[in-house]
């Protein structure tokens, strides 16, 4: 990253350890966001199962599959069967030397195994407990299972999405898992620095289908205040005009007219039409909104005959906000994004080379980024991490693997295709 | 969970808000419901914008009260010298300040982080904007439709066959937002260890594009630019979006029992023995058909039979709500309390949506009006030191 004078400073939540019980994609989301930021994240796996379902998730490079580890990079992994007691009792004695424990199980999972909030509470009163569910851990729907597509369904943002003659339309990534892991990192690292000054941990919890509730504040607003139902408006904006997406010859293109003197530049520099700018009918948003068809014709009349390039380019240097509506392609090969800000960056992963990655997006000056290093083989760290946390000797380490109780990997190479 | 005699696990932290419209605000506003105190800090000339955006009540905003409840409001001219001495007193005393001004509008106010860290070494400064504050487009203006747009998040989005569609939120607002949250409170665990603070940041289109992580996997894999799907998902059917005679629903079958058990469901036991029927692969090749049978079940029953029916049978289901079903719900607006009650001076109390996270021995802050336009001034200057006398010129001067 750059702008930095000093990068001798180590990531800002490094000592703090993390024991992380999540599976698939909001949970894990969650800790590599915290790995990313400096903390050590012990993923803990069921060996029984082969651990994480993502390990088993195309697609494949080798026998690795590149979803687990464009999830769990930067962490390392215990294989631990927590349904003996012998693997209860490791994790307990794990859980007093972290910080956070982070898990996304069905409500009530972790209390059957015996390691809920309570018991870790009394073994560790700083611990923080974060966990995360589709419906969270009280209310009727606690018990329900939960996808991505459910909570976009019940929460209101998938009736919002879309065209208005058309049926509504699904966010075209999971959502309702990623703004939900991002919340629990928020809720976590808030009790984090109450544990810190009171020396009392907290019970942290967050669903998906709350998550995107709170993501449409404003959306919802319309309607808690007045009663005034939002439809779906596809591109458009309900306040500004123009606002949203239009096509130039070759694709499409982001604009945003936010202001009456955005509006001036469009109509003077780029239409070249003094009587638009001039024009009562253009002259404020309301009326923008109104007489939203004429600006439309006439822009793309102009965008019709240009290049998505040209017409960034032209409204860009008449300084009016607008964007290509690039494609992931674009979007990694693009100076800014993929270039400058180094969105994309790639962690060498072990037996099967670079391996290109989303990073967070948050850059924190002066501080050196966190290295990315190889998502772990199912129980890869086991020896390293019980003999260094816990002490256990060679021979302990290897009684605990004869006995099942920790795993040791083998490759399960499932369906190419899973959810 | 949302107790609200429990106090908020930020509390004591102090917040100097410099931000206007939504992604700012809205991160001030999750600092200010886990227990910050949060002072919003406005230009006298013409202060957030938002204050003017409807629906109103008695020529009042609802827009800026349901993501500005809970802050202090002052106003401030910091173009103004005094008004800039005023600011770095304020600043000397704070743990964080947040600004969603366009990159170097605080530099050239001698109000850049390396102005404030000379007078408070462990001040954290946040900074959201649309592109960031280095790469060649830093210096360009952003909304959420270009971060949108740039992210690749409205190509993904929308029918197989239609344009790229906005997704119906301020997703690159709201989402930047959280992500400074979560920034501001790494950063304030540093401190607690090292004693400094420090400048984060995030930009727009890079908060959008970090939640697409798993959408990359394809293109980095074997070079695929993954495409709209609509609602459907390519390798299972039925799994989607149906209508029903009052509106829409989802159905998800996963798996091979989830199938055989919808089939159940909608009286077509043989379903799954029929050859076209008897994979995902073979239900994808043939969806028409078996859409075809699925909306003659569901063109008499209502989105709340079909869902009844369904769960019943152990298929996931969901209806497609609004926020008018939303808002009723026994579940999300009763037991989750996602629509506490805000009541706001000089307007009716109305609900506002919370955020998302409970904590089990902190509380939430108790839901509190928004600050009137430099309504806390007297209060937050007045402990600056300033009398009734000095506050009255500084008025007139339009520094406050």
């Amino acid at each position: 990253m750059q702008l930095h004078t000093e990068k001798n400073r180590s990531a800002v939540l490094k000592g703090v350890r993390v024991l992380d019980l999540t599976h698939v994609v909001s949970g894990p989301f969650a800790t590599l966001y915290l790995s990313m930021l400096g903390a050590e994240i012990i993923k803990i796996e069921n060996p029984r199962t082969q651990g994480d379902v993502s390990r088993a998730t195309g697609p494949f490079k080798g026998d690795v599959s590149l979803r687990f580890c464009s999830l769990n990079h930067s962490k390392h992994s215990v294989a631990l069967d927590l349904t003996t007691p012998e693997g209860r009792d490791i994790f307990l004695r794990m859980a007093k030397k972290s910080h956070i424990v982070i898990e996304n199980f069905r409500p009530g999972v972790m209390e059957k195994l015996g390691i809920g909030y309570d018991v870790l509470k009394r073994e560790n009163p700083r611990i923080v407990f974060g966990s995360l569910s589709g419906f969270g851990k009280d209310g009727p729907y606690r018990d329900l299972p939960a996808y991505d597509v459910i909570a976009q369904a019940l929460s209101g943002i998938m009736w919002l999405n879309g065209w208005e003659e058309d049926p509504p339309i699904k966010v075209g990534t999971s959502i309702a898992d990623v703004t939900a892991g991002l919340n629990l990192v928020i809720g976590v690292l808030a009790a984090l620095r109450e544990a810190e000054r009171t020396g009392e941990g907290r019970f942290v919890e967050v669903s998906l289908i709350d998550s995107l509730v709170s993501l449409m504040i404003v959306d919802n607003q319309e309607y808690l205040f007045n009663g005034i139902l939002p439809e779906r408006i596809g591109n458009n904006n309900r306040k500004w005009a123009p606002y949203g997406v239009y096509r130039a010859s070759n694709g499409y293109f982001a604009i945003g007219v936010g202001s009456d003197e955005f509006f001036q530049r469009l109509a003077l520099d780029i239409f070249n039409r003094p009587d638009m700018a001039a024009d009562p009918r253009f002259a404020s948003h309301t009326a923008r909104v109104e007489h939203r068809e004429l600006i439309d014709d006439v822009l793309n009349q102009w965008a019709g005959t240009l290049s998505v390039k040209e017409v960034c380019r032209a409204l860009g240097e008449a300084g009016i906000p607008c964007a290509p509506v690039n494609t992931i392609g674009d979007a990694v090969a693009d100076e800014h994004i993929g270039g400058a800000r180094q969105m994309f960056p790639s962690l060498d992963q072990e037996g099967i080379g670079p391996v290109p990655v989303t990073q967070i997006p948050l850059r924190i000056h002066d501080m050196e980024d966190v290295p990315l290093t190889s998502a772990p083989r199912l129980g890869e760290q086991n020896g390293d991490i019980l003999c260094s946390l816990l002490n256990l000797s060679d021979d302990e380490i290897q009684g605990l693997i004869e006995r099942n109780i920790l795993g040791t990997h083998q490759v399960d190479r499932a369906s190419e295709e899973q959810g | 969970m949302a107790n609200t005699e429990k106090k908020g696990p930020l509390e004591g932290l102090k917040v100097l808000d410099l931000t206007r419209v939504l992604a700012g605000p809205f991160a001030t506003m999750w600092l200010a419901a886990m227990g910050a105190d949060v002072i919003k800090v406005e230009n006298p000339n013409d202060g957030d914008v938002t204050r003017q955006y409807g629906p109103f009540i008695n020529d009042r905003s609802s827009y800026f009260p349901t993501v500005n409840h809970n802050k202090k409001g002052i106003t401030l001219n910091m173009k103004a010298e005094e008004g800039r001495e005023l600011f770095r007193k304020l600043a000397a005393d704070a743990d964080v300040v947040v600004e969603n001004f366009r990159p170097g509008v605080m530099e050239n106010l001698g109000l850049g982080y390396e102005d404030l860290r000379k007078i408070n070494p462990g001040i954290i400064y946040a900074s959201i904007s649309g592109y960031g504050t280095y790469g060649p487009y830093r210096n360009r203006p952003g909304y959420d439709v270009t971060a949108q747009g740039m992210s690749g998040i409205m190509f993904l989005t929308g029918q197989m066959d239609g344009p790229p569609t906005r997704v119906g939120s301020s997703i690159g607002d709201t989402i930047a937002g959280i992500d400074i949250v979560v920034a501001i409170l790494a950063a304030i665990y540093c401190r607690n260890r090292t004693g400094k603070g420090q400048k984060v940041e995030t930009s727009l289109v890079d908060s959008l594009i970090s939640l697409s992580t798993q959408d990359y996997i394809r293109f980095f894999a074997a070079g695929e630019v993954p495409c709209r799907m609509g609602n459907i998902y390519k390798s299972w059917a039925p799994y989607g979006t149906y209508r029903a005679s009052d509106g829409y629903y989802n159905l998800g079958c996963g798996t091979e029992e989830h199938f055989r058990k919808f089939a159940r469901g909608i009286g077509q036991r043989w379903m799954p023995d029929d050859e076209r029927f008897s994979s995902h692969a073979l239900r994808v090749a043939y969806r028409d058909e078996l859409d075809a049978y699925i909306n003659e079940w569901a063109q008499d029953k209502t989105v709340a039979q079909i869902c009844d029916l369904m769960l019943q049978a152990g298929v996931p289901c969901a209806p497609v709500n609004s926020i008018v079903e939303i808002s009723k719900d026994e579940h999300i607006a009763g037991a989750r309390e996602m629509f506490p009650v805000l009541d706001q001076p000089g307007m009716v109390p109305y609900r506002v949506t919370n955020i998302p996270v409970r904590f089990s021995e902190s509380g939430l802050a108790p839901v509190l009006p928004a600050p009137e336009f430099g309504g806390d001034n007297d209060d937050i200057y007045g402990a600056l030191g300033k009398t009734a006398e000095e506050l009255k010129v500084l008025r007139e001067k339009g520094v406050i």
